[in-house]
């Protein structure tokens, strides 16, 4: 064969390569343990002549030698060859048989001696596949007890959650609960689908735009149910809940059908905590956005009364909420204050609307908020959420148990059936997967307490911090190290599916809505002032130190600077700006200089290592619309 | 008379190895020649005999090659490799050292003097 042919032809090259290492290495010697070719076993013995007796010798000895083919034929042969020569050389049959020895103690020393004869890439792959097999045994054996002490559990710790739950629910008494007016309102609101609400963003509504006069139609018919919302929200709390008595159970039937995006499903008895929880708050969100809407139209009619009232009771709603122990209470109130900032900002940039004394009532509301958005305490309702978890799926010491898993994954199936929103999905992933390998690393309940509550703790320590004093949350960069650990993720899965659902996130969040919320407000304290100046003076003035004190107590702060808020003119009106999170001076230039202006105020998608904060200011004052896209905005002027 | 099999495990071995540096033989062979020359001492049955080779045969201290006799048999010759024959120039050294200090304690007679060896 020629070489140009051998490369021509890959097949022919490889076997030309493959000659040429068997023949560098030794070959057969590599593979067999030598060169020279045997006979077949049987043509060996057969051929040898021997004696019956001489023969099965020869073959008890190389059986009980306990080796290879190859090698068995090798010993047979000589041992046959030697019997050749002594019967050859005169001796007899028995002299050659005595002179022999054991036959089995021959075999065995032969077997130990051969093997040592054996090419060492043979012993070393014979040697790993013994230790593989050993390991695979162990690693049966070991999952075959992990399986029993798994299965095997004892059934989940029976607890009184319902009750425990009460801890945090005390009884309010009827009259000083808002939660029967609130209901009696949604069951006499106007029967509109919500679909159909849905649609116009009705909560945003100005005249001119589409939807408008039907918006404003269904909330001029709604006035009954309006009042007693405004009425409820007097009340010092929502003293609900939904489940306890035939009322509420006729309001989830008969209400919630038509203005919920979907009825609270029916799970039985004593499902678990972490689906009960939500739909009181969204009602009470849902009757805040019909007064958000009234309050636009109030100001749009003139009715500062009715404007008023509107806002006094989404402030008093959101303190309702606000006072339930639970973190997803705080984000919702946030979300109701800001309702009401909007409808300030709107009324106090309406010159026209409100006369001096309703300024100073405005800001005088405003002012409240302080109190009203006290700082968030703990993660308790939401601790008692896992707590529940964690002791429906398994025992005291944490062993979870498959009967235990098996329940709240039929409670979370049924809940999406339902048409629900299965909580913490996640974690139910993870149980649906779990085995009793995975489950016997899982550590401890009272472990997986602690470190929920270590890492609650350094939330918590993260939201009091400032926002001008911190780059990125140490919190969340400790949640993201622990959460890409797989030995972390391993022994508090529980801990690592649940805790950003109720607490990382919601803490950081509420935190930050909570402190917009204060920046927003001091903003427009500081723009009503402003207008007061301008209606006493005929002019804005030069600087905010110039409505110290009389109209201001002090200049507001830029909170993620801790510098006094930038302050401009944008088309003849004042522009009061942030620097954002980014920290610098865009001269009032929102991120993109379009749309998105809270996008510069976004500190959650900043707080992490790696998401560079949005280029841009915050503009604080005027209120920039949302649904602008597209639409640049005017370039302002520095005062 | 025989051999205790511990003293025979240490003295087996160097015999095959120095019935082998003459040259080549065969299983049947070596063990014919051990018993002759021992006067039947170093006769082990070849059920000691044959792991003994194979054992030698996988220290790499001897090497076995089958070939076909003059008499057309096939037969398995041993030869003593290089490192047999260090081995076997280590062992009689020993070997000698022991049979001077037996002697010493008049266990065995007195080895005749070494060849050429000044009385």
């Amino acid at each position: 064969m020629t070489a140009a042919r051998a490369l021509s032809e890959p097949a022919t090259l490889l076997r030309s390569a493959w000659r040429l290492l068997l023949k560098s290495v030794g070959g057969p010697t590599l593979v067999i343990g030598r060169r020279w070719r045997l006979p077949r076993r049987r043509a060996g013995v057969t051929g040898a002549g021997l004696p019956p007796r001489l023969r099965n010798l020869a073959w008890r000895t190389a059986r009980t030698a306990g080796l290879l083919p190859w090698e068995r034929r090798d010993v047979l042969h000589e041992l046959c060859s030697h019997f050749s020569e002594g019967l050859l050389a005169g001796k007899t049959e028995d002299q050659l048989m005595n002179s022999f020895g054991d036959p089995e103690a021959a075999g065995r020393l032969i077997g130990l001696a051969k093997r040592r004869t054996r090419p060492f890439p043979y012993r070393t792959a014979v040697r790993t596949v013994q230790a593989a097999a050993c390991l695979g045994v162990l690693c049966g054996a070991a999952y075959g007890a992990l399986a029993a002490w798994y299965y095997t559990a004892p059934p989940p710790l029976p607890a009184a959650w319902a009750e425990l739950r009460e801890r945090f629910r005390p009884h309010i008494p009827e009259e000083q609960a808002a939660w029967p007016l609130y209901r009696a309102a949604v069951m006499n609101l106007p029967r509109v689908p919500a679909a159909r609400l849905a649609k116009l963003h009705w909560a945003d509504l100005w005249p001119g735009d589409p939807g408008f006069e039907e918006v404003r139609d269904y909330l001029n018919t709604a006035g009954p149910s309006l009042q007693l919302v405004r009425d409820g929200a007097r009340r010092p709390r929502v003293g609900r809940t939904q489940r306890d008595d035939e009322l509420n159970r006729q309001f989830i039937t008969i209400g919630v059908r038509n203005y919920m995006p979907a009825p609270p499903p029916q799970l039985g008895e004593d499902p678990p905590l972490i689906v009960q929880q939500g739909t009181p708050d969204s009602v009470v969100h849902f009757l805040a956005q019909h007064l958000l809407a009234d309050a636009r139209l109030a100001i749009v009619e003139g009715d500062a009364e009715r404007f008023f009232a509107d806002l006094e009771a989404i402030l008093g709603m959101g303190s309702q909420i606000r006072a339930e122990p639970r973190i997803t209470a705080s984000v919702q109130s946030s979300l109701l204050f800001s309702a009401a900032l909007y409808a300030a900002a709107d009324a106090a940039r309406d010159a026209d609307f409100l006369n001096d004394a309703h300024l100073s009532r405005l800001a005088s509301l405003l002012a409240q908020l302080d109190q009203r958005t006290t700082p968030i305490a703990d993660l308790s309702e939401e601790r008692l959420f896992f707590e529940d978890l964690l002791s429906r799926t398994g025992t005291e010491w944490g062993r979870m148990t498959p009967a235990g898993i098996e329940g709240v994954i039929a409670t979370m199936d049924s809940l999406r059936e339902q048409g629900g929103i299965v909580p913490a999905m996640d974690l139910i992933e993870w149980m649906r997967e779990l085995g009793p390998a995975a489950a016997a690393r899982v550590a401890r309940r009272d472990e997986l307490l602690a470190e929920f509550d270590r890492l609650a703790a350094r939330a918590f320590a993260d939201a009091a911090t400032p926002q001008w004093a911190w780059r990125h949350h140490p919190g969340d960069v400790e949640f993201l190290h622990v959460t890409s650990d797989p030995a972390w993720q391993a022994r508090y899965a529980p801990v690592g599916r649940i805790f950003p659902k109720v607490g990382e996130q919601n803490v950081g969040f509420a935190a930050d809505r909570t402190a917009d919320l204060l920046h927003r407000r001091d903003a427009i304290t500081a723009a009503i002032a402003l207008e007061l100046h301008r209606r006493r003076n005929g002019d804005y003035p030069a600087t905010l130190e110039a409505l110290v004190p009389g109209l201001l107590p002090a200049v507001p702060m830029d909170r993620h600077t801790g510098n006094p808020i930038v302050y401009g003119m944008l088309d003849g009106r004042p522009l009061l700006y942030s620097l954002g999170v980014d920290r610098d001076d865009d001269g009032g230039r929102t991120p993109d200089g379009r749309y998105g202006n809270e996008r510069a105020s976004r500190l959650l998608s900043a707080r992490l290592p790696g998401n560079e904060p949005a280029d841009g200011d915050y503009v604080l004052w005027p209120r920039i619309r949302y649904g602008g896209e597209g639409e640049p905005l005017p370039v302002p002027g520095r005062r | 008379m025989r051999i205790d099999r511990e003293l025979m495990r240490g003295a087996g071995p160097v015999a095959v190895l120095k019935l082998l540096e003459r040259g080549e033989m065969y299983g049947y062979e070596l063990a014919e020649a051990l018993a002759r020359r021992t006067d039947g001492v170093l006769d082990m049955g070849q059920s000691t005999l044959y792991p003994m080779l194979y054992n030698l045969e996988a220290k790499g201290l001897i090497e076995g090659v089958w070939r076909e006799s003059a008499s057309g048999r096939d037969r398995k010759y041993y030869k003593l490799t290089a490192s047999g024959k260090r081995r076997l120039a280590e062992d009689t050294e020993q070997w000698r050292g022991l049979a001077t200090a037996m002697a010493a304690l008049g266990i065995t007679p007195h080895p005749p003097a070494a060849r050429g060896a000044t009385p």
